[in-house]
């Protein structure tokens, strides 16, 4: 199936020049390890839209698949057997310089298996100066926003605002997860 | 005088008096400042007093302010001599500067207070609070049109703030990927990657999706090498040195080690679930038997069912066929109903008995494999055994060939023997003894090396506690300069707080400085006096010797008159030469006195020219015109009622 795809991007990867394949390979990756869209305006004069997606698709795959499976050089360029040497050179210096940032954007999506995942948190602090009833408080609050990644690849965002008991008890129970997955990396 | 009146302008401008700039000195106030800064002074030292701080046009409310200003500064105490309404209205200079100095004195001292508190952490924080606030407080509304993303710049209090929430975002951040290890020339970058950094490499400000985001990104990346930094540094500390590995070995294992867990959990739960799977494929596997079994039998049941059972199956096999027929579909029926049923019943009786000797054939197959198998097995043990027992007849066979060749010559071949277990004994004694001396030394040096060996492990073990140690200290040091640099930021924001008040040390210079000029004008004075001192004693004694030399003169010149003419002349003379001379010292006292009184007269007259007494005259009189008229006027408003 993915070797059919490849079939038929490599007929419209021969269009491109050398450097933009290069450039292209580059891009790709990176949109890979952000999570970003690319724009292909700067392709549309050599790939029409549908073709711009079926190349896209294609590389993407052939990154996934080559760093997620641990491809050695050997057998990448016997998967992209149909592409022409220099094409296969350039493919393959790309996937050198991208491996480890790959491999870690592949590995982050695979532990972040669970319904919601924590992907951002931001947090400032505040003081209190003083409220309708009391002229100075002078108590610190802490607001703690969480942006949470459903698994549908929704973001939702939540937000705390803590005083400094809730602060510390939020910060044991923390620690004591963090105690716990120690435990486990250690106890082996 | 200046330094005095510098203080003084000093602290009427920090008291909230609009002096202008250029004011150096008191000469240089008028009538109207004087009145100003005189009611702000009041007005600050009493708090709530009534009265205006600008001079009021007609001349009897002024004659009234004046008054009442006068009467006020009384009250606080003043004791410079008489005070009224002229002082204040027709000022000289040295009396303001007295009034003045009085006042300065009498202000509330804030500032000195509040350098007597401990001026702690918090205390810094809120004052810079407080502060902060009231300048945000103190600007007008502006709206939002005005503003570049909410920031309004202040020029007052310099600097800028954020107004309202129109322009808030938040801080999101993403991956963002730099060159590495381009700082150390040493490590060598492969070609691809240098070729990569060089040309496709966005920048790190393109590298976000929303260029908003570029500053939390940074910030998150370089926080986040930080922290793995020092985790490593914190395990490498904990568990690395102790390990006394290298690094890259270190993190090796490691990494082998979280592996290996991984795979025993993942190995443990597949084979629980694999136990579990196959508890319920047994099972499963169970029923599918059974449900075989139960199938089989009712086949076998239905074969030998009765002939009910056939007519059900008949009339139901009609009715399909009616259906069938309704339908629309022609089956074609080549043979009866009964014909066909009797040839499935042959045919399935057929198969059947087939199965049966079949598997009856597959069963006796079986069992002979079984049989063939357990008979190869036998038959190998039994190879196995005369396999063995061969080979110890062989042997055996060996030795007896042996001894029966030897035996023809008995003696000699024994003799021989003898001789060959001697020198084997012979050589095995030598090769003991070389080994023995072989031994020693060898048995030394592994001593030796022992005993090196674990005093370097002992040495190891000391450098590493004191590497321990040494990382402690190293830690403990780092945390005191922060600690130390913290103060010291605290210390200069509040010496820069300091600063902002009068210049302390300045004054305490000056102070000094006058002070030692006044001592030397007191050992002056001191040395003055004691000339004095000298010169009058001098003088007194002159003045006896004088006396005394006349008296004896007179007296004996008077002893003499009565006997000689002339000399009653001499004595003429002489009291005439005294008398004289007595009108000469006194003429010169009186002039001294009469020089001593000039002095005086001039400083006087210097006193009085610095009171302005002619402008002050003129003033008055003008006022006094214009009191006069104002008083013509209401008499006659009074005369036109």
């Amino acid at each position: 199936m993915a070797a059919d795809k490849w079939e038929s991007a490599h007929s419209l990867l021969r269009k491109a020049s050398i450097n933009d394949f290069g450039t292209l390979c580059h891009l790709v990756a990176e949109s890979i390890c952000r999570d970003g869209i690319l724009d292909p305006g700067k392709y549309m004069s050599v790939w029409s839209l549908e073709e711009w997606w079926q190349v896209q698709a294609a590389v993407t795959d052939i990154m996934r698949k080559a760093v997620g499976r641990g491809w050695t050089n050997e057998k990448i360029s016997e998967h992209v057997s149909s592409l022409d040497e220099p094409y296969k050179k350039v493919l393959l210096e790309v996937l050198t310089c991208h491996k480890q940032v790959l491999r870690r954007k592949l590995v982050e999506d695979t532990t972040a298996v669970s319904h919601a995942v924590l992907s951002d948190f931001d947090w400032k602090l505040k003081l209190a100066m003083a409220s309708d009833k009391l002229a100075s408080i002078q108590e610190p609050l802490l607001q703690l926003d969480l942006d949470i990644r459903d698994a549908n690849g929704q973001r939702r965002q939540v937000f705390l605002e803590l005083d400094k008991v809730e602060l510390s008890k939020l910060i044991t129970s923390l620690e004591s997860c963090s105690k716990s997955v120690q435990q486990l990396t250690t106890s082996a | 005088m200046e330094e005095v009146d510098r203080i003084i302008i000093h602290s009427l401008r920090s008291i909230g008096c609009d002096l202008e700039d250029d004011v150096q000195s008191l000469r240089q106030f008028g009538t109207e400042i004087i009145i100003a800064s005189v009611v702000q002074c009041l007005k600050v030292i009493i708090g709530d007093i009534d009265l205006p701080s600008t001079l009021p046009p007609g001349m009897s409310a002024r004659f009234r302010l004046g008054a009442s200003l006068a009467n006020n500064v009384q009250d606080l105490g003043y004791k410079g001599g008489d005070l009224g309404y002229q002082t204040f209205l027709y000022s000289n200079e040295t009396e303001i500067r007295k009034i003045f100095m009085f006042l300065v004195e009498k202000l509330p001292k804030e500032s000195s207070q509040a350098a007597d508190e401990p001026m702690g952490a918090s205390v810094l924080l809120l004052r810079a609070i407080s502060t902060e606030l009231s300048h945000q407080l103190s600007l007008a509304w502006s709206p939002p049109f005005l503003k570049d993303r909410g920031i309004r710049i202040r020029s007052k209090a310099p600097g800028w703030q954020r107004e309202g929430a129109c322009c808030l975002q938040h801080y999101r951040s993403c991956h963002i990927s730099t060159p590495h290890s381009l700082g150390n020339i040493s490590t060598k970058i492969p070609k691809e990657l240098s070729s990569y950094y060089k040309t496709h490499m966005p920048f790190v400000t393109n590298q976000t999706q929303l260029h908003r985001d570029t500053a939390p990104s940074i910030m998150e990346t370089n926080a986040l090498e930080i922290a793995t930094q020092q985790d490593w540094e914190n395990e490498w500390n904990q568990i690395g040195l102790a390990s006394r590995l290298s690094q890259q070995e270190f993190k090796r294992r490691k990494q082998e080690r979280l592996l290996k867990m991984i795979k025993d959990r993942l190995q443990q739960d597949s084979q629980r679930q694999d136990r579990g799977e196959g508890h319920a494929a047994s099972s499963d596997l169970q029923q599918i038997l059974n449900t075989i079994e139960t199938q089989s039998k009712a086949g076998v049941i239905k074969t030998k069912g009765s002939r009910f059972a056939h007519t059900e199956k008949l009339q139901y096999a009609k009715d399909e066929e009616k259906t069938m027929s309704q339908v629309g579909l022609a089956v074609p029926a080549k043979d009866t109903e009964e014909e066909l049923e009797k040839k499935r019943q042959e045919e399935i009786e057929g198969l059947r008995s087939e199965l049966l000797n079949l598997t009856a054939q597959l069963e006796k197959l079986d069992i002979e494999v079984k049989k063939f198998s357990a008979n190869r097995q036998q038959m190998e043990e039994v190879i196995s055994t005369e396999a063995k027992n061969s080979e110890e007849k062989n042997a055996s066979y060996l030795v007896k060939k042996r001894t029966l060749d030897l035996l023809p010559e008995a003696e000699a071949n024994i003799g021989k023997l003898q001789s060959v277990v001697d020198t084997s004994a012979q050589r095995l004694l030598n090769l003991a003894k070389q080994w023995e001396t072989h031994r020693i030394p060898l048995i030394e040096q592994y001593r030796e090396l022992r005993q090196l060996n674990s005093k370097r492990e002992s040495e190891a073990q000391k450098k590493l506690e004191e590497i321990k140690l040494f990382r402690v200290k190293m830690k403990e040091t780092a945390d005191d300069a922060r600690r130390k640099d913290e103060l010291q930021k605290q210390l200069v924001s509040e010496y820069e707080r300091m600063t902002k008040d009068v210049n302390r040390s300045a004054y305490t210079r000056k102070i000094l400085e006058i002070v030692a000029n006044i001592k030397k004008q007191k050992q002056e004075i001191d040395k003055i006096l004691l000339d004095t001192k000298s010169v009058q004693k001098e003088i007194n004694s002159l003045s006896g010797k004088l006396d005394r030399t006349f008296t004896v003169t007179d007296e004996l010149i008077f002893k003499d008159a009565k006997k000689d003419e002339a000399v009653k002349k001499a004595y003429r003379f002489l009291a005439a030469l005294h008398e004289n001379f007595e009108q000469l010292i006194q003429t010169v006292e009186d002039t001294g006195v009469v020089m001593r009184e000039i002095k005086d007269l001039e400083e006087q007259i210097e006193v009085e020219s610095n009171k302005k007494v002619l402008s002050n005259l003129e003033k008055i009189t003008e006022d006094l015109q214009q009191m006069k008229k104002e008083n013509a006027t209401l008499i006659a408003k009074v005369k036109g009622k």
